[in-house]
């Protein structure tokens, strides 16, 4: 038995250094590196473009191989499957030598000009779940390059350390936040101990969220079609019409006016963020109170209701495909097996959408009729903006050359990429003024859905409103668990909103309270700090009432400084009410040092 | 080895062959000098043995070692730190861990949410008592011989082969409305057929399918199972629940609503039995007085309850018409006074019990099987006090609305941990528990049998005073094992099935762990959460082995 056991370990070792023989990194003389990305067909060509963009802005390794010895090594030293399909795509006058490699007997002069990009990009799609990242991030065995999902995963990274600075690269690159959109600056950035913004990664794409409007859907139900914009009493008077034409005499509602619509979302159109303008607390006020409930309203009163709730939605056994159940509720024409006539979500979904016209072209149905609307508001129209964004770890042996992964998503080609992929809006706003991107050739049907959300992305998006000192995911769980609480009648509206303000704030004091415990505190200071600058801005609100009571204009030296804002939505909604002293936020002006909370 | 070949002498006490004279030389072993050899010989033999035995074992334990042990290790002392990913993981900014005592532990005790995903976590385990039932019953049944030739067989070969030909020809003529009634039945058939024809080991195999199915794959098919409205089990209840509304339309309201009547009679015939049984137990001495208390006390955390779920209103005002119709708070004073009156009856006779022999036993004797005893009928009592305001409430669910419809299940606050519960339930079904019952029914001495049908012992007899006792080490052994996994479990089904919602109703105890050290990196807390399930686990199996095994053993 023993010889057994001995001859499967020899067998085991002789197949561990086999393996890691064919390792990439020992298969190709130029370093690889790994971009962790979810799974999409687009990135193969993403990755492809890469190479190119490589050698193309000259970052690469030149060899000439005077002959056949030389050619040999070469391709002995770059033996892996993926170097050599390279080595082939990037150098189109090496084709015979790269067949030559595969077969001696094809026939090539020497010498031969072969280039090589100067790292190799793989991909990694098995380990993008957030878990993974940060596990593997604090044993340093991360990828080199990870996707991160808007200014949650930046200020979780951030705080474990596991993002580069890429601040300076940026600037040198043509990278830096000046060449995307202003809002997603939270979704990017934060600032130093300096109070200096300092970047962390870039978008890889970005999404402001929109209604899709399946003009079909309206005109089956003999419904008009909405218009771009409406307040939310309006909305809801169009939406209870849809939804009593569409489901009537129907034993069990299937047809429901909207999929979903963020929760922050409309919060803000009732003028309420989570946290006050420093994000020192959690102030969940009236327009909590308000939002939750409408939504409340929305999913659960009345006989027909206008958007579905947990139960509806599980009640749709469609959940398949890109975008889930609700892209193919939105698409179909049976309102026997559910619908809906708007559907929030980002240009993304028109790569699913066009999946879907193939389809119903192949069944002989016209394509989808598509219309793009803004999010109902009350006092402050606005829609939400995100990113799938990249970042270098900052324990890779290679950020500097992963750091050109960043400079390639700001380039033309990666743009244009999105543009034509129609995977969300391209990181840089320059690429949504062409008419490649307003009215591709291949899909006229399509037409009037782009501009609505580039327009939206600079015009009324905001980005996400953070605190120093909670997670974004802590605080995200205790809200969404207290409006389930509510929503399922197991809690007052006013009882949950106090008891998730409660919780959150306590969050935080727990976050102080740790942090003065350090020899240095890091967070203390910069809290008391805010708090002060809070007790400035609370009595500038102050004198802004009056001077309102009064019917008078506000005084531009009563208005409150952009600069003392932390959070995105009350610079925007205080430049709306015209509160806002417009100053340019420079690092003099700033005194705010910006930390995450652990 | 070489021989003494010396003679004996006379006289010689360790000689066989004292005071005779010897006809053959006694073989005598010299072993002073090869046994120097032998055990040099040996000692490099067993040392080569261990070292070849280690050398096997080393990635075994090795593994163990880099896995498990030292994760333990460092898990315990963590759970004394204030470590954070943030703050110790942090390659640009490691900050000194610092001791914090019992803080974590602390926080964890005046964190309302510990408190509601212990909870989470003993509701869960409330479905043991009918898992362990559910899996005893499926090994008396796969105990049974199942062979051709008999009548019954052939009549179960018939009767499959009439369903699977029925929804053969339902198929065939596009009757695809009753796609889950000819799936039902297309499935019996084949299992009655199969049955019939493979044997036992055929119903075997299938009941035991849930085990080695994997458990991921099996909580996406109940996933899929509890779709609401459309999914096959709403599909297969709503005609039940079509036809109860139909039952409940045509009876008078008080008639359906006299179901919460009888549940709370039912309740405190429960309680009334349990003490009974628990007095008895005390007066024939086999439990001692603290095991009785404790019992007592067990039994009645039900009645506590009650008055916070039914509340004590008498009355309910219809803000429509303005009538007063019963509330449950009926059901509150009612299992509060009767339990009472109960308590007295009982205390009154014990106290009437034979003192002497009280006053020899040992306090804490057989309070495992108190207990167990307590715990199974307190569950039957919660489902009593679950029922009552289903009937209660029926007559308005019924002639409301859409009427009676099937819950959201996993999507509703109040459904998803029972919809939970009746997955494992199916799981325990065919867990390991039925194979060690129908390993243990194997082993009952056929005499005990013999001897109960010669005392004319009906069949329930018979499993109540033989086959039960004798499975007693068996149910000791699936009790202990279910305790420590259902305090365990939960995070399999609550990661994939509902991410712990809604409002946290399935979040257990496992799931908290996972979600406090990966989700917001304080691991020391998470560690501290781990280490105080652990502790509970102890502290439980400590009390079945210290109590529990004395019972089994008697």
């Amino acid at each position: 038995m023993k010889y057994i056991f001995l001859a499967i370990a020899i067998v085991l070792t002789i197949a561990a250094f086999m393996t890691a023989r064919m390792a990439p990194d020992l298969a190709s003389e130029v370093p690889v590196i790994y971009w962790v990305t979810d799974t999409n067909p687009a990135r193969q060509e993403q990755v492809r473009l890469f190479h190119q963009w490589m050698v193309d802005q000259g970052h690469y390794v030149e060899h000439v191989l005077q002959n056949e010895q030389e050619a040999d090594a070469f391709f002995h030293r770059n033996r892996s499957t993926s170097i050599r399909r390279i080595i082939r795509e990037v150098n189109p006058d090496a084709a015979a030598l790269c067949d030559w490699a595969d077969d001696r007997s094809v026939q090539v002069t020497f010498p031969q000009v072969v280039r090589l990009p100067q790292v190799e990009l793989k991909l990694d799609m098995a380990n993008a779940d957030g878990t993974k990242k940060i596990i593997q991030g604090v044993s340093r065995v991360g990828g080199d390059i990870m996707d991160q999902y808007s200014g949650h995963d930046l200020r979780y990274f951030r705080a474990v350390g596991l993002n580069t600075d890429v601040t300076e690269a940026a600037h040198r690159l043509k990278f830096d936040l000046s060449t995307t959109y202003p809002a997603i600056e939270p979704e990017l950035a934060l600032r130093d101990a300096n109070g200096e913004l300092r970047q962390y990664q870039y978008p890889c794409n970005v999404n402001a969220s929109m209604f899709f409007v399946n003009r079909a859907t309206f005109r089956q139900h003999g419904q008009p079609l909405p218009p771009e914009r409406m307040t939310i009493e309006e909305f809801e008077r169009r939406g209870y019409e849809f939804v009593h034409a569409a489901n009537a005499g129907r034993a069990k509602q299937t047809v429901f006016f909207l999929n979903n619509l963020e929760f922050e979302v409309l919060r803000r159109s009732y003028g309420g963020s989570r946290f006050n303008e420093t994000g020192t607390a959690a102030i969940l006020d009236e327009a909590t109170v308000q939002a939750m409930r409408t939504q409340h309203k929305w999913m659960y009163e009345g006989r027909y209701r206008l958007m579905p709730n947990q139960a509806d939605r599980s009640s749709f056994a469609t959940e398949s495909g890109y975008g889930g159940a609700d892209a193919q509720l939105f698409s179909h024409d049976d309102p026997e097996r559910g619908q809906y006539g708007l559907f929030w979500t980002g240009r993304y979904l028109l790569i699913t959408f066009r999946q879907m016209n193939e389809a119903r072209a192949a069944r002989g149905l016209p394509p989808l009729d598509l219309g793009v609307i803004a999010p109902p508001y009350e006092k402050f129209l606005n829609t939400s903006i995100a990113t799938r964004a990249a970042m270098v770890y900052s324990q890779s042996p290679h950020r500097d050359l992963a750091t050109y992964f960043l400079a390639f998503l700001a380039s033309k080609e990666y743009n244009e990429q999105i543009v034509k992929d129609g995977d969300a809006l391209p990181p840089n706003p320059i690429y949504t003024e062409t008419e490649a991107y307003r009215h591709p050739p291949e899909y006229p049907m399509e037409w009037d859905v782009h501009e609505p959300f580039a327009r939206a992305a600079v015009d009324i998006s905001i980005g996400g409103s953070y605190s120093h000192f909670i997670l974004p995911s802590v605080a995200e769980r205790i809200e969404s668990t207290w409006r389930d609480r509510y929503h399922a009648g197991m809690e007052t509206l006013e009882g949950a909103v106090a008891r998730a303000q409660a919780e959150i704030n306590e969050e935080i004091q727990r976050a102080l309270a740790e942090d003065d415990r350090r020899d240095e505190p890091i967070l203390r200071p910069l809290y008391n700090q805010l708090v002060e600058r809070q007790r400035q801005i609370d009595a500038l609100k102050e004198r802004i009432q009056e001077h309102l009571a009064a019917g008078r204009p506000i005084p531009e030296e009563d208005k409150i400084p952009e600069a003392w804002i932390q959070n995105a939505f009350h610079i925007a909604y205080y430049r709306h009410l015209g509160w806002l002293k417009e100053v340019a936020r420079s690092p003099s002006t700033q005194p705010i040092t910006a930390v995450t909370a652990n | 080895m070489t021989l003494d070949t010396s003679t004996n002498q006379p006289g010689d006490a360790q000689s066989p062959f004292s005071g005779q004279k010897p006809e053959f030389p006694v073989m005598r072993p010299d072993y002073t000098q090869d046994a120097q050899a032998l055990s040099k010989s040996a000692r490099k033999r067993q040392r080569k043995n261990l070292a070849y035995g280690l050398g096997f074992l080393a990635p075994n334990i090795l593994g163990f070692l880099a896995f498990t042990a030292i994760p333990l290790v460092i898990a315990m002392y963590m759970a004394f730190t204030n470590w954070d990913v943030g703050m110790h993981n942090n390659p640009e900014r490691r900050e000194p861990l610092r001791f914090v005592g019992l803080e974590n532990f602390i926080r964890l005790i005046q964190m309302p949410q510990f408190w509601q995903y212990l909870g989470n976590t003993l509701f869960f385990m409330m479905g043991m008592p009918f898992s362990i039932a559910g899996s005893l019953f499926a090994a008396i049944l796969l105990s049974k011989d199942l062979k051709g030739g008999s009548n019954r067989t052939w009549t179960i070969l018939i009767a499959g082969a009439v369903l699977v030909a029925s929804t053969l020809m339902l198929v065939a003529w596009g009757a695809s409305g009753t796609a889950m009634a000819m799936l039902i039945a297309g499935l019996t058939g084949m299992i009655l057929i199969g049955g019939t024809a493979g044997g036992t080991t055929v119903y075997r195999t299938l009941f035991y399918v849930p085990h080695f199915t994997a458990g991921v794959a099996t909580y996406l098919l109940w996933k899929k199972l509890f779709v609401p409205d459309t999914g096959p089990i709403a599909a297969a209840v709503q005609p039940v629940l079509t036809s109860i509304e139909g039952v409940v339309r045509a009876s008078p309201p008080a008639a359906v609503q006299s179901g919460f009547v009888i549940c709370m009679l039912l309740g405190a015939a429960l309680i009334f039995l349990g003490l009974g049984r628990l007095r008895r137990y005390w007066e024939d001495g086999e439990i001692g007085a603290a095991g009785v208390l404790l019992s007592a006390a067990l039994l009645m955390v039900p009645v506590a309850l009650v008055g916070r779920w039914y509340g004590f209103d008498l009355y309910a005002e219809d803000p429509a018409t303005g009538s007063r119709s019963m509330d449950l708070g009926w059901g509150s004073i009612w299992l509060l006074g009767s339990t009472a009156l109960i308590l007295v009856y009982h205390i009154l006779r014990a106290l009437r019990a034979d003192h002497e022999f009280v006053e020899k036993r040992q306090p804490w004797l057989g309070v495992g099987t108190g207990l167990m005893f307590a715990a199974t009928v307190m569950v039957a009592v919660f489902v009593m006090i679950g029922l009552g305001p289903v009937f209660h409430n029926l007559p308005t669910w019924a002639t409301t609305g859409d009427g009676l419809k099937t819950p959201a299940w996993l999507a509703d606050v109040h459904w998803a941990k029972p919809s939970l519960m009746i997955m494992g339930f199916w799981g325990a079904i065919g867990s390991n528990n039925m194979l060690l019952y129908l390993a243990a029914l194997t082993n009952v001495p056929q005499e005990l049998y013999e001897a109960a049908d010669i005392d004319g012992a009906s069949r329930f007899q018979r499993f109540w005073s033989v086959t039960w006792p004798q499975l007693a080490p068996t149910t000791f052994f699936v009790v202990v094992m279910g305790v420590i996994g259902g305090l365990q479990g939960g995070f399999e089904m609550a990661r994939v099935m509902t991410q712990g919602g809604p409002a946290g109703q399935t979040t257990t105890l496992a799931y908290f762990i996972y979600k406090e050290g990966f989700e917001t990196g304080r691991l020391g807390f998470s560690s501290a959460v781990a280490w105080t399930l652990f502790l509970m686990v102890f502290v439980v199996t400590l009390f079945n082995w210290k109590f529990g095994n004395k019972y089994v053993n008697d």
